[in-house]
């Protein structure tokens, strides 16, 4: 108890006598409203008279002749013993600096956590996103990409044709650690409007079971074989088409001078039914002719036939299961 | 063309290559299923599925959200690329895609609950001797209480490599139990027929019988006896094909105890212990990486 006794705060009561009542001259403060720290804010308005809740941006009511007293006084004795500043008379001289046109300009703080240049969203339709200056960049940078590729022809229109629709997808692209890297416009073709027989023939592309893939890892685990992977950038606009394939020009990048031509497509679109085959025929037709110059090369090394089919089958091996990734397990071994 | 280095990364799938072999992950593509899901603060359980019965389409509460569901089925169907031991589960959920129920659902979040416990498990793979096929195969008599349809499981392993496996509803009743178990066994030796071809086209061809373990005696009995039973003679073709392969030298049908038949994960919810033991069979563990401090 003693323990409880000795901190009892006795000097708290002693500010008791200078507490701020209506007697302003035991302060050496001018004879002007004194506020100790616990008055609301309510009873300071109702002092100064002025709209102070909410600030607005125009009138900053700040009290300057409202002194404020530091924190001398016990919490636990104000509100039993006085309400100070309740039953004040109104003083003439309390002004505030609007009354006097002094206005400060407010401060707004942006506290907003992220990088300083605001990441624009993704548009709805490419018409907010030619408004949008970083989209309408990223789409002048996949039209500019396409162009290079020759990925079409403009030609007159023809009588009764299939034009399929061109449709524009954007999307952020993110770093690996999610972070924003850049705006992607990509332009595909809408392949819905295609007809098969007229602009689309076969579709079907192989696809890899996932067994296949395991035991390729665990093949490869267990000879000296190395795992390399390759990757093909925008994959499927390489794929050469066979089929005549007419599509409206891209909305935004209507050519000036023949506003009214089509594109005659000579590389396959993304979106397009036979993508994937497209893609998947030139990517054989090149191995195809890399794997005979190999064979060609190394063939005096080889003893006998047998053998040298072996290269041959295992550059054969490539796994494509999808546009975007590739790998290729070639057996060093076999070459030597 | 780009040549990106050793192979690391690829369809979500991460690759590691450490001392004692390599590691096939899917913890990333785990993450982005846990993030999406609105279950992102559960708790993780230990188990995917509790042993009671199996789930059934009876049940009169439809999900407000099948598009929800479906998606969340999907994702998880690719997630058992390298975790077999969820497969069964996410077979089963598979089969309530066209009409969930809110049951259906829950089993759906206790699934993606485990994966999130377990997200850092993946496929380890080792250098081994890649010339013997071992597979184990197993299937649940009736199991579906809607059709009385039977599950057949199996796991192929190429030397101590697991690379294949399934968790499947047979397509056609049966009226035993062995014959159930004997269509498992045709389906693994249908699959290790293939198998041997490919490694045939890689030139690495399996010199020895693939061997079919079974915890059924009947079904080894009728993969060499060649008399035709009178109650064998509506699996007529599924008799033939195994005891050709048999006769061949390509096969080989053993018996299995229970206790240690691996393809029980593909059939059944399990005890955690032995849950466990299989998932260890597998070869699914932990990251090699993650428990280095550990010892």
């Amino acid at each position: 108890m003693d323990k409880n006794d000795t901190p009892f705060p006795y000097h708290l009561f002693q500010p008791t006598s200078n507490l701020p009542t209506n007697e302003p001259n035991s302060h050496n403060q001018p004879p002007t409203t004194t506020v100790t720290p616990l008055t609301t804010p309510s009873s300071v308005t109702t002092t100064t008279h002025q709209p102070t809740f909410p600030p607005s941006p125009q009138i900053q009511t700040s009290p300057p002749q409202l002194t404020i007293t530091p924190n001398t006084t016990s919490p636990h004795q104000i509100p039993t013993t006085n309400p100070p500043l309740a039953n004040l008379p109104l003083s003439p001289q309390m002004t505030t600096r609007a009354q006097h046109d002094i206005f400060k300009p407010r401060q707004l703080l942006y506290l907003h956590t992220s990088s300083s240049n605001q990441i624009s969203h993704l548009p709805g339709n490419p018409i907010n996103a030619l408004q949008d200056h970083n989209c309408k960049m990223a789409m002048k940078d996949e039209y500019d990409a396409l162009i290079d590729n020759k990925t079409w022809d403009l030609v007159p229109r023809p009588s009764n044709p299939n034009i399929i629709q061109s449709l524009w997808i954007f999307r952020h692209k993110k770093k690996a650690d999610s972070s924003f890297e850049k705006y992607k416009a990509r332009l595909v073709g809408n392949g819905s409007n295609q007809h098969t027989g007229v602009d689309c023939g076969e579709t079907f592309s192989p696809i890899v079971k996932p067994a296949t893939i395991r035991t390729i890892l665990s093949i490869a685990l267990s000879k000296p074989c190395c795992l390399h992977q390759l990757d093909v950038k925008n994959s499927f606009l390489h794929g050469n088409l066979n089929e005549t394939v007419y599509m409206y020009q891209p909305l935004g990048f209507r050519d000036p001078q023949h506003p009214n031509y089509v594109c005659l497509l000579m590389k396959s679109l993304y979106g397009l039914k036979q993508a994937l085959r497209a893609w998947y025929q030139r990517f054989i037709d090149f191995l195809l002719l890399w794997v005979s110059i190999i064979v060609y090369v190394i063939t005096p090394y080889l003893s006998t036939t047998v053998e040298m089919t072996l290269p041959i089958l295992f550059f054969m091996w490539m796994i494509s299961f999808s546009p975007h990734h590739l790998i290729l397990f070639a057996n060093l071994s076999y070459l030597n | 063309m780009k040549d990106l280095g050793p192979l690391s990364y690829f369809l979500g799938i991460s690759v590691t290559r450490h001392t004692c072999g390599m590691f096939i992950s899917q913890h990333k593509y785990v993450e982005e299923i846990v993030e999406r899901d609105v279950m992102s603060s559960c708790k993780p359980v230990s188990t995917p599925v509790d042993t009671k019965a199996k789930l059934n389409g009876t049940s009169n509460n439809p999900y407000n959200d099948p598009y929800e569901y479906r998606s969340l089925v999907g994702a998880l169907q690719y997630l058992t690329f390298t975790r077999p031991d969820i497969s069964y589960f996410v077979q089963q959920v598979c089969l309530f895609m066209h009409d969930p129920k809110t049951q259906h659902m829950n089993a759906l979040k206790r699934i993606i609950r485990c994966i999130k416990g377990t997200s850092t498990h993946g496929l380890h793979l080792s250098p081994s001797t890649i010339d013997k096929l071992t597979t184990y195969t197993d299937a649940d008599w009736g199991g579906c209480p809607d059709t009385r349809m039977s599950t057949s499981g199996f796991c192929v392993y190429l030397g101590d490599n697991l690379f294949s496996w399934s968790a499947k509803q047979q397509s056609s009743l049966s009226r035993s139990s062995a014959e159930a178990e004997y269509r498992g066994v045709a389906n693994v030796v249908s699959e290790s027929c293939w198998f041997q071809n490919l490694l045939l086209e890689l030139h690495c061809p399996a010199t020895k019988a693939s061997l079919v373990y079974c915890d059924n005696v009947s079904s080894t009995y009728l993969s060499f006896n060649l008399i035709q039973h009178q109650c064998t003679k509506h699996i007529e073709m599924d008799i033939h094909f195994v005891r050709e392969k048999v006769a061949c030298g390509q096969v080989r049908v053993l018996h299995v105890p229970s206790r240690y038949q691996i393809a029980n994960i593909f059939t059944k919810g399990l005890p955690l212990q032995l849950f466990d033991d299989f998932r260890d069979s597998l070869n699914i563990r932990q990251s090699p990486v993650s428990t280095t401090g550990v010892y």
